[in-house]
Parts: C-alpha cells; structure tokens; sequence
C-alpha cells in the first residue's frame, strides 16, 4: 500500500476490502486529512452514480436514456394499447444486474439533499462493511446485423456496430414493436444464448430507434442482441419478455 | 468524516445547475412530483457529463461496477489485467467525475 491507500478507497466504498485492508485504511485516515477528503469527493461521486444507475432502471425512461447517451427523446403520450404477446425467451434473468441502490433522489419536497447527502452518508457510515457510456465516437462501420421478432411478435429491426478502440457505437433501429402501455418501455440487452446472461445495455426509446456506446470488452462477451418489453416495476432482470433479436457473433 | 462528506454533498447539490432540459421533456415527467424527476434528469446527465469526461479505460471500469454490478475482482478478470490496474483506474475515475461534477475537496 502507498503512503495515501487513494486506490484502496473505492473498494472501502464498495465493501471490496478484506478485514486487514480496512482496519490499515480506517487507520491511515484516522490521521490523513487529505485521504479523508478524497473519500469524501469519491463518494459524493460513487453516490450519483448509483443513484443514476438506479433511475436508469426505475425511473422514466427519458431518464435511462440520458444516463446512456441517447439523445432526449421526443415527446410523447403514453399509448394505449393491448399488451404484446411477447413470448418468453427462455433466457436467464440473471445476468450483471443493477445495484439495488435505494433510489436517492434529491426532490426539494422531501427535503434539499436528501438523496445524494443519504448516499453518500450510508456509504461512509457502512465503508467498512458495505459497498456507462461515453461520449459517442465516429468510427468505421464494422457490421449490421438483422433484428427479428421472437415468436409471434411481427417487428424487425436492425443494429448496427461501429467505433475503434476501446468503444463500439451502436444503433439500434425498429418498427412494429408492440405499442407501449403507460409504465412499459423496451430495453436493449447484450445476450450470451450459450450461458443464457445478458448484459444490460438501456432503454430504447419508445420510437423504437437509440444509440448506445458500449466497452468493446463486454460486446465481445456476449453474442446477440436482444430488445425486451419491460415493466417499470423496480426489477432490473430480463423480463423474458423478448421482441426483437439478433446475433452478431 | 462524515460530516465533511454531509457537507460535500450539500455543497455539491445547492450549486446552481448549468444543464438545460428541454420544457417538453420536463413536462411529460410532470406527474405528481414532476420536480423530482426533472431534478433526477439533471442530475442524470450531470453523471453522463462526468463520465464523458474520463478517459476510455476509467469510464469501463466505473460502467461495468456501477451499471453492470461487477466487483473490482471481476472487472479485473473480465479485461485481464491486474486487480491494482482496475482500483487505480476505480480511484481515478470517480476522483474525476467528482470534480467534473464540481464536487470540491475540502
């Protein structure tokens, strides 16, 4: 460990450390004013990230989206209409979930800084016990792949990948998805059909087409592409509900 | 501590926002607390903003632990490199969103 453990402190946030690790950071900061106002700024951060992630899931999708880079969604009026017959997809729902953050919200009506002040107060309190995507890249277009309906479910689509580095750009375009009923959306998934994980990717947008960048690592992990109906019902799985899918690997 | 971090925090959060959301948008969210969820985009995007600005390698590290519930252990086993790699990218990241989000050390 270096003179100031700085890269020891996202893991005393995270809950990461073993029991020596933390008894010789808790030491250290007892006497570093400077570590402790690392920590500080460094949970005040890891406190909007998980709350963001958080919203992402259970919040509105005009939410998830920007938290995804997309661009604001138009605005539109929640639509009526029978629920798709989405058939299951006989996929896994237990791939890299979001953190079950409590959802931190910092509304004026329930007081100023509740949220991010509650966060950041629960991860310091708990340190010792507790504890994506960028900006978009030009880049060469590399392949497209074909979306199809799963099952009865009469929509097509198209995703396609680009960028180089340490990123892939991808779009996603569709029609004749199901309409939407008021607290449905679709989301995008990353799926390994072998394993039977995904990979969360974010919410489409209700106009069926988004752009969302993805670390090329984990793109290289998974083999398909997935659209979902989803419920905003604080579940972050899958929710086997599958309408589009398409393999790229 | 924590009363540096309280005090971090409500800082951070009684700063004026700079970031405009569009009033169609806001409106739509306008349900019975619309505020909150216009205050949540906000802060939405300041998060987007913060994560942009980080480079490639520290903005994976940060998506895969936050939004893809990965530990430091499996980050490092999923990009094959060494675990110290993955924390010091960790620190680094979250140190930079911190102040791109205008989150001031003491």
């Amino acid at each position: 460990m270096s003179e100031h453990p700085y890269d020891e402190l996202p893991g005393l946030l995270f809950g990461e450390l073993n029991r020596a690790e933390v008894t010789l950071v808790s030491d250290h900061l007892d006497g570093c004013d400077d570590c402790r106002r690392e920590l500080a700024v460094l949970a005040a951060a890891s406190a909007s990230l998980r709350a963001t992630a958080h919203q992402a899931q259970a919040a509105p999708a005009a939410v998830a989206g920007v938290v995804a880079g997309d661009p604001v969604p138009g605005v539109a009026a929640a639509q009526e209409a029978p629920s798709p017959a989405g058939p299951a997809a006989g996929e896994r729902p237990a791939g890299p979930a979001m953190l079950a953050w409590p959802p931190a919200r910092p509304g004026r009506r329930r007081g100023p800084l509740v949220g991010l002040a509650a966060a950041t107060a629960l991860a310091l309190v708990a340190a010792a016990v507790l504890l994506w995507t960028g900006p978009l890249r030009s880049g060469r277009p590399s392949s497209t792949v074909a979306l199809a309906g799963v099952g009865a479910v009469a929509a097509s689509g198209q995703a396609s990948m680009a960028g180089d580095g340490g990123d892939r750009r991808m779009t996603v375009t569709s029609a004749g998805l199901p309409a939407l009923r008021p607290g449905q959306y679709y989301e995008v998934w990353l799926l390994d059909p072998d394993r039977g994980t995904v990979f969360p990717v974010g919410v489409l947008p209700r106009d069926g087409e988004g752009r969302f960048t993805l670390p090329a690592s984990v793109v290289g992990r998974y083999q398909a592409i997935d659209v979902s109906l989803e419920a905003d019902d604080g579940d972050p799985a899958h929710s086997k509900r599958s309408l589009l899918r398409g393999r790229y690997a | 501590m924590f009363a540096i971090a309280r005090r971090r925090a409500i800082d951070h959060l009684r700063r004026p926002h700079h970031v405009t959301v569009p009033i169609e948008l806001v409106r739509d969210l306008a349900d019975a607390d619309g505020r909150e969820d216009a205050d949540n985009l906000v802060w939405a995007r300041e998060v987007r903003r913060g994560l942009d600005r980080l480079s490639a390698e520290q903005r994976e590290v940060l998506e895969l632990a936050y939004f893809g519930g990965r530990t430091q252990v499996e980050i490092a086993g999923q990009l094959g490199v060494p675990l110290g790699t993955v924390k010091a990218r960790m620190f680094r990241g979250l140190r930079r969103m911190g102040h791109v989000m205008g989150i001031k050390r003491g």
